[in-house]
């Protein structure tokens, strides 16, 4: 993204109430204000949780001189509107402009079918005292499929029935029309995205054949579109290309630890929590904050590596296309030292070998925190110009991690039912058909990069201690088992 | 919680008074004799607090050797404390009494961290000269005694400034204090001792705590600070110098006035060695006399 | 020393004070079965208590994986090492406390942690014991395990910080029982760090004396609960107060849940200071080392939490976990309802024992609307 897309794009323009890692890439950043200090209303509600958050206008005195983040919008749209002369742009915002947020929240009430019948103004009072409002489904709690089950009622598909058949063309050229499994898009010791299904007249998917493209191009585009189907005993027999390459082994970045979407996680308190890592002394001037992402690894496979519990390593993927397209062009060499990821090990038992982990959402590091990191007197990773916190000394999850786009999320094609309502719809709809797939897998080598002791001296205090798992002291091995106690 | 409390250790006690300097021995010896004979603190020139560690008059004071002990009396306690002697001179000018107290410690301990203690010693005074002895383990009640302490932390933080967070902890990172954001009433809850006026906290103007005590565990700074005093470490020894007016000013000072047979006792703290509170060494009382 | 009564390990002990109980005594029960460590009950208590200068590496509130966590490093393993191997085959604990096992010239058995054990708070996070065979399935109690222990000061009966400090500087309130560390008479000796088994009294090297988990008294005299008790998103705590053992009361659901159905447990009873925070064990873990780390009965308080379902005022007293901020005085469980009082008898909160379903109209008549389930 940093590297192979920003280049190409002529202006990027973002809004936000926290400083992230996209706001150091931006050209022009506005800042909004945060959920505690709305001063007009906002509403919101996911599709598979309970309730509806209500924020209220708050009296909280703004902590920055920010503005609404939907005044954005609006002052965006009326410089089009200017420029194009087309008044639409300006006139979608209209509500804005006029203050009549609460109007326009009423209206989304009156038009949705689990909400209608509130009043806005009742479900603001209750925010503001902290009652929540629920979604007015038809159960509480929701049963998902309970219509159906209790009463027969047809699903919200073509035929009305539970379908395990697509018919739709683009899921018969997937091979996906009926139940199949396909094999990781990356994350597996064995040929990627492969179909594993016994041969069935009914599945017939296009292949590189079909496309024109070489069978064994398993680069990352084409391989979403070889639709090679394998039986289980060929995928087992299978190998990864990347294997023999030593990027043997997988790399999940699943979900949060200690975060959750746009929460900030970078602050002081949060981030000594993140982790095993944390010091708010920072004695060790090498962290980037007072925390910092790690690597879960399996301790046989780390020690096969000759790398430590707490050591800091390097962590590489696909060469071809890792951490960005054209990493090695020696002009790019400052954005490489950029990129390319450093972390901390961690021996990590719960994880099967060859399986390793790191949590999602750690702030990437970037130019600006890179500067810092390396001419700060206490090694900060903060930039000097914009105080964005990196919780990374080197790079990111995205430097190994890419969105694979999968066909079959990208129909226009199905039959859903519309947001919020009772009403089915077929073709193009954002919340159905736009991919969402995050970038959360690949392949991985390691390599020690320095000791996890202070300075780079010596072991991680921890595992001097005896307390880690699989170098335990003889103490704690007596603790573990509970024979500090006769029973 | 009912406060009266049983410390086992008393009855260590018998065992310390024949370990004690001072006691009568078989044969004269001249160390002993001198034990005996005290402290002497000679009349100098000059007014106001006596200060200086370096400077020439007090050659002109006899040096005279405290042999210190483990305090093994009260619990919690040290079996092995770590300065086992202390050369004390003492002059006065009329006015101020100083004592110089010089003793070999091969680290300078004076920044506290969570395990870290700060070196220490102090001097110990009667009130009244002509009353019954206090104990000497720091007085009793009825027989209140004057602990002027010198404190090596409060030195270094008249000689360099406070630290603050980042003198203890270089790459130490916090976003933000209450006290950036709040006035400094709201952000007083925030200030701990510091906000309760603890005295020691910080030092008011000296790095030596003038205090009162009478008994263990009763040891309390006074609300007037006459003590003054000041510290160098050089070369693995401490040179301290902790100076008091002679006459009482203010209720519960020593009376020290020229001509006064008195006695001192000491204490010392290494705190390299986790030496705090009655973690100590010391010595009890010593003869005493303010030349006239 | 004076002889005191510890109804923890069932027999009179050995400690520096004579034993008054004050007249009422702040606890607090956790059900480690709930806790999913989100730390938002240290983050909490961090912004609300510890947030100044010289304050930075203190958690009063933490959350650490056992077995592999702890805060400071390795605390409870160092001082289990010290006092020993102990039997807890009964009741009545016949081994030595830590005022019992004191070396000589020590009030009790102790260490100062090193400054760089205050590091990695939430070290261990997450870990289990020993590795997972491919194929393996899970069964009771788990072959690999972990679970959350969240920890604030126990404001113990026989407080250890408390009995340690040579200056009685701490003190223990009459009227709520709850530990404080005066301020102002403090001289930062570290007799209570290093007396703490816990390690819940913390140095602060800009003020030069220890602080220590208040007990959010300012809430507390106000019939609220604390901080870390009402912020808690998995409802995981109830803090209020114990009785007198002897004194216990069924309605009181604290009692009931420590003394009536003993599903919860004290911390470390060994130790020999009654502390005041009691824990539902996790019951997935093996039983040796929670009775290592709970005392005696933990497979009976493991076996009468599986089974709360068949006892209705246990089951409301654990719903009432996180319903209300105010403090939950007396309760009672009527017509499947756990309520709540505070202290003048006023209904604070009711709890359905089962969660009620409600089904609605598929078309709701007066709105013109159908209501669906999925969004």
């Amino acid at each position: 993204m940093v590297n192979n897309t920003l280049p190409r794009c002529e202006l990027v323009v973002y809004n936000d109430w926290w400083w992230t890692g996209s706001c150091e890439y931006s050209d022009i950043v506005y800042g909004v204000d945060s959920w505690m200090e709305f001063k007009q209303p906002d509403m919101t509600s996911s599709n598979t949780n309970p309730f509806l958050q209500i924020y209220p206008a708050t009296p909280i005195r703004r902590a920055f001189n920010t503005v609404p983040d939907n005044e954005t919008y609006l002052g965006v749209s009326k410089e089009l509107a200017k420029i194009t002369g087309d008044r639409r742009f300006e006139d979608l915002w209209k509500f804005i402009e006029e203050r009549k947020i609460d109007v326009y929240l009423q209206r989304i009430i009156d038009h949705s079918a689990t909400l209608k019948g509130y009043r806005f103004h009742y479900l603001e009072q209750l925010a503001r005292e902290g009652i929540p409002a629920l979604l007015n489904t038809r159960t509480y709690p929701r049963v998902n499929g309970y219509e159906q089950v209790h009463e027969s009622k047809p699903w919200a598909t073509r035929t009305g029935r539970l379908e395990f058949y697509r018919p739709e063309p683009e899921f018969i050229e997937a091979g996906e029309n009926l139940p199949v499994h396909r094999e990781p898009s990356d994350s597996t010791f064995h040929d990627p995205c492969v179909i594993v299904a016994a041969p069935h007249p009914a599945l017939r998917p296009r292949q590189p054949g079909d496309w024109g493209f070489d069978p064994e191009d398993r680069a990352q585009h084409p391989r979403q579109m070889r639709n090679i189907m394998l039986s289980v005993d060929e995928l087992l027999q299978s190998r990864h290309y990347i294997l023999d390459q030593g990027y043997d082994h997988i790399f999940h970045t699943p979900k949060f630890r200690h975060g959750s979407h746009t929460t900030p996680i970078d602050t002081d308190y949060m981030m000594v929590l993140f982790g095993p890592f944390g010091d708010m002394y920072r004695r060790d001037k090498r962290m980037p904050g007072t925390g910092e992402l790690y690597v879960d690894m399996h301790p046989e496979d780390a020690r096969v590596l000759e790398i430590n519990d707490g050591d800091y390593i390097w962590i590489d993927g696909d060469p071809a296309y890792l951490p960005f397209r054209g990493w090695n062009d020696p002009e790019k060499a400052d954005a490489y030292k950029v990129a390319r990821l450093m972390a901390r090990a961690r021996y990590y038992p719960g994880t099967p070998r060859g399986v390793t982990r790191m949590w999602f959402n750690g702030y990437m590091a970037t130019p600006g925190s890179v500067k810092g990191h390396e001419t700060r007197e206490d090694g900060i990773a903060k930039n000097p110009e914009t105080n964005y916190q990196a919780m990374f000394r080197y790079g990111g999850h995205q430097s190994l991690t890419r969105t694979w786009l999968k066909p079959t999320h990208q129909t226009a094609t199905l039959v859903y039912r519309r947001l919020f309502t009772h009403v089915l719809g077929q073709g193009f709809a954002a919340d159905v058909h736009c991919v969402t797939g995050a970038p959360r897998e690949a392949m991985a080598k390691f390599e020690k990069a320095e000791h996890g002791g202070i300075g780079g001296v010596g072991l991680w205090r921890p595992v001097e201690l005896g307390l880690r798992p699989t170098t335990e002291s003889e103490a704690m091995k007596r603790y573990l088992a509970g024979e500090f106690v006769n029973v | 919680m009912n406060k009266s409390f049983h410390r086992r250790a008393w009855a260590g006690f018998a065992v310390l008074l024949v370990l004690m300097p001072g006691c009568p021995s078989e044969r004269p010896d001249p160390a002993v004799e001198r034990e005996r004979e005290g402290i002497e603190a000679v009349r100098i020139e000059g007014t106001g607090a006596i200060l200086d560690p370096g400077a020439g008059f007090w050659n002109e004071a006899p040096a005279f050797s405290v042999q210190l002990q483990p305090q093994v009396v009260v619990d919690p306690r040290l079996p092995e404390a770590a300065v086992g002697e202390l050369e004390a001179r003492a002059v006065h000018n009329g006015e101020w009494i100083g004592m110089r107290l010089r003793w070999a410690d091969e680290t300078r301990d004076d920044v506290l961290r969570t395990a870290d203690f700060g070196d220490q010693v102090a001097v110990q005074f009667p009130i009244d000269p002509h009353g019954p002895l206090p104990s000497a383990m720091m007085g009793h009640e009825g027989a209140p005694v004057n602990v002027v302490q010198w404190r090596a932390p409060f030195q270094r933080d008249l000689d360099e400034g406070a630290p603050d967070i980042f003198d203890l902890y270089p790459y130490a990172l916090v976003d933000i204090y209450p006290d950036e954001v709040l006035g400094v009433i709201d952000a007083r809850a925030y200030t701990g001792a510091l906000g309760v006026d603890n005295p020691i906290s910080r030092p008011y103007e000296s790095p030596v705590l003038d205090q009162i005590a009478e008994g263990w565990g009763s040891l309390t700074v006074k609300p007037i600070q006459l003590a003054d005093g000041r510290g160098v470490w050089n070369d693995g020894e401490w040179t301290v110098v902790i100076t008091r007016p002679l006459f009482p000013i203010t209720p519960n000072d020593p009376d020290l006035r020229p001509g006064t047979a008195t006695n001192a006792a000491f204490a010392v703290w290494e705190g390299g060695s986790g030496e705090t509170g009655a973690r100590k060494s010391w010595a009890l009382w010593v003869p005493l006399r303010v030349a006239e | 020393m004076p002889k005191v009564y510890n109804w923890q390990i069932g027999r009179e002990m050995e400690f520096p004070y004579e034993g008054v109980r004050p007249k009422r005594q702040f606890a607090m029960v956790m059900d480690t079965n709930k806790c999913i460590a989100c730390q938002t009950c240290t983050v909490a208590c961090k912004t609300t208590w510890t947030p100044g200068r010289g304050q930075e590496y203190m958690f009063w509130n933490n959350v650490e994986t056992k077995p592999y966590g702890g805060y400071p490093l390795g605390w409870d393993v160092r001082i289990l090492e010290k006092l020993g191997v102990r039997d807890m085959t009964g009741p009545v604990y016949e081994g030595k406390t830590i005022f019992e096992a004191a070396p000589d010239g020590e009030i009790a058995l102790g260490y100062i942690p090193e400054d760089e054990d205050w590091a990695f708070p939430n070290v261990g996070e997450d870990e289990c014991t020993g590795s997972m065979e491919q194929g393996a399935l899970y069964t009771m109690p788990h072959m690999q395990w972990m679970f959350y222990l969240p920890r604030i000061c126990n404001h113990c009966t026989y407080a250890s910080c408390l009995g340690s400090c040579p200056r009685q500087s701490i003190y223990k309130r009459p009227e709520d029982g709850i530990v404080l560390l005066d301020q102002h008479r403090c001289r930062g000796y570290r007799e209570c760090v290093k007396g703490c088994p816990f390690k819940k009294t913390h140095f602060n090297p800009i003020t030069r004396v220890s602080e220590k988990c208040i007990g959010c008294y300012p809430a507390i005299e106000n019939g609220r609960q604390t901080q870390c008790t009402i912020t808690c998103i998995g409802k995981i705590r109830l803090q209020g107060f114990i009785s007198k053992p002897d004194e216990a009361r069924e309605d009181n659901p604290l009692d009931y849940l420590i003394f009536v159905s003993k599903v919860a447990k004290p911390l470390y009873p060994q130790f020999g200071l009654e502390g005041n925070v009691y824990y539902i064990p996790p019951i997935h873990v093996p039983p040796r080392y929670l009775t290592q780390m709970f005392g005696y009965g933990v497979e009976e308080a493991m076996e009468t939490y599986r089974r709360a379902t068949e006892d209705k005022k246990l089951l409301g007293a654990l719903l009432l976990f996180g319903s209300t901020p105010e403090i939950i005085e007396r309760y009672e469980v009527q017509n499947d309802t756990a309520i709540g009082y505070n202290k003048d008898g006023g209904e604070l909160v009711r709890v359905p024992i089962r969660e009620p379903i409600h089904v609605r109209a598929a078309y709701d008549e007066q709105y013109e609307t159908h209501r669906t389930n999925i969004t």
